[in-house]
């Protein structure tokens, strides 16, 4: 009796078992690479009053997969974003030397627009109004990923930390810079002019957009390491000067940075095609 | 609480109900105490800690009578040593069993240690020094039906920490001696073995198909002829993919692991050969967890354990996820009054390992939707890991003094081992001399040193450097049966950073009387790695006193 104890149940534990039959992936469109993270560049401007709508689209789609979205505010176009008399409403100027370079560098046309990771830039299809963010999102968010970014910053030093996921040859750059969010301030939203619209992911300066390492091959595993030394009240006073002295009808009124808002953006993107491949976001004082 | 009443109301109830017998039966033990301080110390990086004292102990109470046994064993983590999984923290009885053993069944109820084969696909151990700990919980029956028949089957979970791990483990193995079966006369000897293991965790993935049954079997032969030894073992794990939402980190592919082991030993000569091929066989005992202390199979390694300190600098770590190793050992002994032999013989050890990765980016099988590959079944030009060439020579100068010298030369591969960042530290290959003399003063009176020295370099360019040359001296006085007392200093004269020139000093004492040890120390320890059987573990450096109590009844 006992060994035939002991032989049913050996027999009993080896029929449990599985083995799982490809596809292995259940719901192909529902699929979202949880370490991809995508980019969404907005143009937009103070005086613009359908680019509340593109802020508000632009939170739905992060309300959807979360922190995998980061968004960036760049007020452009004299019209729209041009300050009004110090003194006036409207006389804050959002916009910064950068803002108006990849405003000349992307061909915008009409606010609000976004990109979205730069998709497209080779047939100029890049220019997307925010009802076409969400679809090139959800196919962005399905990639594969060759980066890994991790970001370290506080007032005065951003550490950036890149972890290669594959072996790739180096056709990228690196580019940091710093927003801000939780600004108080003027936007015409339809016909309303709101005094107390919250401005979010402003583009603020840019530390760096350059080399992303000086090696022609990257291998899976590296990690590359750079850090940047800032000072916050240099930066501030570089706007207020390209608002006073180079902006079309700047007013210098650029400043008042509160540090305590702002955030960190790093991203990878291909020196030929533009496509950003990767993306990281991390508060000033994390 | 209410587990250790419960435990001694039945030892008590065992206890009255035997002592009607006046046969109690008896009562075994052990006790061990680890306490050490931690004290800052920037120049190493040795961090205070804030409890400035930390404590691992242990007491292991046996009762047996006859065919029965039963035991506890009571840890105490105030808090874990810094080189512990801080993890084991507290006060508990993590370890209870009653056995029977009647007519060839053996019962087992509560906690019990488990291996199928050589662990291939399974095993539960403890090993105190590298913190592990996975104790099964749950029953086990062992039947021997026959003479030469084993049979053995258990089901329960793993031990982690104070807790258990997710997974449902349930194991059988079966065992047959050839000759002993059918009573053959022959010699030569033949073991057969067979073993499963499926491991059930309820997992629910929103993108993937996750099996919740995983099963993995082995089987052994075991062939012994004369001098003649031969052991082989093959395992297959089915697919067993981490719970993941990431489409290119799934990984469906089945393990593989085929060890081979072949040796020859007469009187004065011993030669070992052996090989294994492993091949994604990391089996945990929560798919979802990370860490040694869910790690429930082992791969052993195949380098030499080393136990002087700047051969152990630079250990292998079993890479259970893919590698290909071989081993090769020869010993030698010098007839007494031979030329090589001298007056008292010598012996002499030479040993080669050597460990590559499999090929392939991924270094090991891989299947999802997108990818299916498997690598080479043998080869040996992939990425080399690790390699340890030594010679070890032991001779009896006198009827004072006795020496060991050994000369090593090993290449090590630390950012893979270590997984740091590819190029940080690249490869380093290290040439080690140890010299250990023992000399006899008068009865009871001895003195030993030990002289090592280490001398490295990086064999790629790296971002970083590593450690490069140290030196080690050894002094230590022993007074039998009671006393030793120690002192040593490992000094990292070879550092590329002066500030990192550093003495690790350490001073020992310990007097041993009966079944009672005790120890005391102070010195500095170096941050490394350390390894028993190919598992490992980090050391954090350190700075301070420690106390060693070990006793048993």
């Amino acid at each position: 009796m006992k060994k035939y104890i002991t032989l049913l149940s050996i027999i009993i534990t080896i029929t449990a078992c599985e083995k799982v039959e490809k596809p292995y992936l259940t719901d192909l469109d529902a699929y979202v690479n949880p370490d991809k993270k995508v980019l969404i560049e907005k143009f937009t401007g103070h005086r613009c009053s359908y680019c509340p709508d593109a802020a508000r689209e632009l939170e739905s789609i992060h309300d959807i997969y979360g922190d995998q979205i980061i968004g960036m505010a760049i007020h452009i176009d004299d019209f729209f974003a041009g300050p009004s008399p110090i003194g006036n409403a409207f006389d804050y100027d959002f916009r910064t030397e950068w803002g108006d370079e990849l405003d000349e560098n992307y061909n915008i046309v009409g606010l609000p627009k976004g990109m979205v990771n730069r998709i497209g830039i080779p047939d100029e299809s890049h220019i997307l109004g925010k009802d076409e963010w969400a679809s090139v999102v959800a196919t962005e968010l399905q990639k594969e990923i060759d980066f890994l970014i991790t970001i370290d910053a506080d007032t005065n030093k951003i550490n950036i930390s890149i972890l290669l996921e594959n072996n790739i040859i180096n056709n990228y750059k690196l580019f940091v810079c710093l927003t801000e969010s939780n600004i108080i301030n003027w936007q015409q939203d339809g016909s309303e002019n709101i005094q107390d619209y919250e401005h979010n992911h402003v583009l603020r300066t840019v530390i760096y957009n350059g080399e992303l390492s000086n090696t022609d091959n990257l291998l899976r595993d590296e990690l590359i390491s750079t850090s940047f030394n800032i000072n916050l009240s240099d930066l501030e006073q570089y706007n207020i000067n390209y608002s006073e002295n180079e902006a079309v009808n700047g007013n210098g009124n650029a400043g008042g940075w509160n540090a305590s808002n702002m955030s960190v953006i790093a991203y990878i993107y291909n020196t030929n095609t533009k496509e950003v491949l990767q993306v990281e976001e991390a508060h000033l004082n994390n | 609480m209410k587990k250790i009443l419960c435990f001694f109301t039945t030892l008590g109830i065992s206890l009255l109900g035997f002592s009607q017998e006046l046969n109690l039966g008896e009562v075994h033990g052990d006790f061990n105490l680890n306490l050490q301080s931690y004290q800052e110390d920037k120049l190493i990086g040795a961090k205070a800690a804030d409890e400035i004292i930390l404590n691992n102990a242990y007491l292991n109470l046996n009762y047996l009578k006859g065919n029965f046994a039963t035991g506890i064993r009571y840890e105490s983590y105030l808090n874990a040593l810094a080189d512990y999984d801080p993890d084991f923290k507290g006060n508990g009885i993590p370890y209870m069993y009653a056995t029977y053993n009647i007519d060839g069944l053996e019962v087992t109820a509560g906690n019990y240690y488990e291996q199928l084969g050589s662990g291939l696909i399974f095993r539960s151990y403890e090993e105190k020094g590298l913190g592990i700990d996975n104790a099964m919980d749950g029953v086990r029956v062992k039947y021997s039906p026959l003479k030469g028949i084993y049979l053995k089957s258990f089901i329960g979970k793993s031990r982690t920490y104070f807790t258990y791990a997710d997974g449902i483990f349930r194991g059988a193995d079966g065992e047959l001696n050839i000759n002993d079966v059918f009573n053959l006369k022959s010699k030569t000897k033949a073991i057969i073995g067979g073993s499963f293991i499926s491991r059930y965790q309820k997992r629910e993935n929103v993108m993937f198909k996750i099996p919740q049954n995983v099963a993995a079997y082995a089987s052994r032969l075991n062939i012994i002829r004369g001098n003649w030894s031969y052991y082989s073992e093959f395992a297959y794990k089915l697919n067993d993919p981490a719970n993941l939402l990431n489409k290119s980190k799934m990984n469906y592919a089945p393990g593989s692991a085929l060890t081979n082991n072949i040796s020859f030993s007469k009187k004065g000569f011993g030669l070992s050969a052996e090989i294994h091929r492993i091949d994604n066989m990391t089996f945990k005992s929560d798919r979802d967890r990370n860490g040694k202390a869910y790690i429930i199979n082992y791969i052993p390694t195949l380098s030499k354990p080393h136990s002087y300190a700047l051969l152990a600098m630079y250990p292998y770590a079993t890479q259970s996820d893919g590698e290909i190793a071989i081993q090769v050992d020869l010993f030698l002994k010098f007839k007494k009054g031979s030329m090589l032999g001298g007056k008292y013989g010598t012996k002499l050890d030479l040993n080669y390992s050597r460990m590559n990765a499999l090929s392939g980016d991924y270094g090991k099988s891989f299947l999802n939707d997108e990818v299916d590959y498997t690598p080479i079944p043998l080869c040996f030009a992939q990425e080399r890991y690790f390699q340890d060439m030594n010679l070890e020579i032991n001779k009896k100068i006198n009827k004072k003094i006795k020496t060991t010298c050994i000369i090593a030369n090993q290449t090590y591969n630390k950012d893979f081992i270590e997984g740091k960042p590819t190029g940080d530290y690249g490869v380093i290959n290290s040439t080690i001399l140890v010299a250990d003399i023992s000399y006899k003063i008068k009865n009871g009176h001895s003195i030993r040193t030990e002289l090592q020295r280490l001398g490295s370099i990086q064999l790629e360019s790296a971002k970083k450097l590593a450690e490069g040359d140290w030196s080690m001296g050894l002094l230590e006085y022993t007074i039998s049966p009671n006393w030793f007392f120690q002192i040593q200093d490992m000094y990292n004269w070879g550092n590329e950073d002066v500030n990192k020139q550093l003495h690790y000093v350490n001073i020992n004492a310990g007097f041993m009387k009966g079944a009672n040890r005790f120890e005391v120390g102070y010195g500095k320890k170096r941050e490394g790695i350390f390894c028993v059987g190919g598992v490992c573990k980090t050391v954090p450096s350190s700075n301070g006193f420690n106390l060693s109590i070990t006793s048993s009844f």
